[in-house]
């Protein structure tokens, strides 16, 4: 009799994970998993904000070693970098009136929300993140994510109160993309890797690719804007009986060090 | 109570491996907190418990991912059937060496899942990640299985359990 009752139990228990999974496939579960969200983002962000400091001590400790010597060459480039202070204020003083002539690049300051980041994505393939900003806040799917002035990826699922962003170095993202060094700025497709790398795909083989080399998003498609930094290119590779070649492409984001993100509203 | 101290067992886990382990990387991976809790759950206490658990922690994570939903409480059910179907016929449930070897299958074929689900080929940078994630979760293992050595003992439950219930 009893072993008859645990058998209900589990069958039961079983048929509500089959019931949770339906729900979610034809969109009940919404409003729950906002709630839930809502409720438990304020933990996230604690235990995010623990595990960050945790991890940059773990960091201090285990360069210490390397640290005289990183020491010494920083403080060589703390001079070179002065004297590139003084030029650069006067980039910055020609760039910004050339913009405000132009109308062109540059992200204006009021369209930046900033979203700590309180969750990542519990498995080591896929990339997302979950923010602590959402609809309410005025984000909507399809916005893009930046940090630093580069890519990190764009809005996926939204709550009422988080979101989940879909990080350019998932190995499902895609984003159409353009070189900005080269003078016929070829165009290509990004997809992120395992590995936290990213490839820069369907480029062209007529088309003139370097290292080193700023690939930005070339807004084809309307989703994200054209213009934000992604990485640059590290490698080229070309074959000849190929229809495009390839450029392995680096972030200078560190993932999983997240912490402020910033989403890139649209403009009303 | 027993009851409670499961849900907090396994609300800590899912926010742990959601927020602090997505920072705190040992080995550069984020290890499966979740899988190692629902295997002990699934060798320690009764089958209803530890099927609950198993769908309870597999929600959570299932909220927090962006991807596959459902991929991890169904991963996480069977995985509890298997333990209990294994203990009905006679797997030692108490043994740590059971724990590991169960942990170090879960560890391999949830990652596999995952894989299948990406549709991406094994290469090298796959198994790597996939090795490092078995040695941080077996480190857990052993960290947790300690932690139950300095409780306060219980009697075992184990011969009542592998008949499928609870007296």
């Amino acid at each position: 009799m009893r072993k008859r009752n645990v058998s209900r139990r589990l069958i039961g228990l079983v048929l509500v994970g089959v019931l949770l999974v339906v729900g979610s496939a034809i969109g009940l579960l919404g409003p729950a998993a906002g709630m839930v969200s809502g409720i438990t983002a304020p933990f996230q962000a604690g235990f995010s904000r623990a595990g960050n400091t945790v991890s940059g001590w773990l960091n201090v400790i285990g360069s210490a070693g390397q640290l005289e010597a990183e020491n010494q060459r920083l403080q060589t480039q703390v001079a070179a970098l002065q004297q590139q202070v003084s030029q650069d204020t006067e980039i910055k003083a020609q760039n910004a009136a050339l913009r405000s002539q132009l109308n062109l690049g540059g992200i204006d300051p009021d369209r930046l929300v900033a979203a700590q980041v309180v969750g990542y994505q519990p498995d080591n393939f896929r990339q997302f993140i979950t923010i602590a900003r959402g609809s309410k806040d005025g984000i909507t799917a399809g916005m893009a994510v930046v940090e630093q002035g580069q890519l990190v990826g764009t809005v996926q699922n939204v709550g009422p109160h988080t979101a989940q962003v879909f990080l350019v170095i998932d190995p499902n993202f895609r984003i159409a993309a353009l070189d900005q060094d080269e003078s016929d700025r070829p165009t290509g497709t990004i997809q992120g890797q395992i590995g936290n790398g990213l490839e820069m795909d369907e480029i062209a083989q007529n088309e003139t690719i370097n290292p080193g080399d700023t690939i930005v998003t070339s807004g084809l498609g309307g989703a994200v804007e054209s213009g934000l930094i992604i990485g640059h290119v590290q490698t080229t590779s070309k074959q000849d009986n190929g229809v495009f070649q390839t450029a392995q492409v680096t972030s200078a984001i560190q993932f999983s060090r997240l912490q402020i993100v910033y989403v890139v509203v649209r403009p009303q | 109570m027993k009851i409670l101290a499961g849900i907090v067992a396994v609300m800590v886990a899912a926010w742990l491996q959601v927020s602090w382990f997505g920072h705190v990387r040992p080995l550069g991976v984020m290890p499966n907190l979740m899988l190692v809790v629902i295997v002990l759950f699934g060798l320690w206490s009764n089958a209803t418990p530890a099927l609950a658990a198993a769908l309870g922690g597999g929600f959570l994570l299932d909220l927090a991912s962006g991807s596959d939903f459902g991929l991890r409480m169904a991963f996480f059910s069977v995985v509890v059937l298997a333990i209990i179907a294994g203990r009905q016929t006679g797997l030692h449930a108490d043994s740590f060496i059971t724990a590991l070897l169960v942990v170090m299958a879960g560890t391999v074929l949830y990652n596999l899942v995952v894989l299948a689900t990406l549709g991406a080929p094994i290469q090298a940078i796959e198994l790597s990640r996939i090795g490092r994630e078995l040695v941080d979760n077996l480190v857990i293992l052993g960290f947790l299985v300690l932690v139950r050595l300095n409780l306060p003992q219980r009697p075992s439950n184990t011969p009542q359990l592998n008949k499928g219930f609870n007296r």
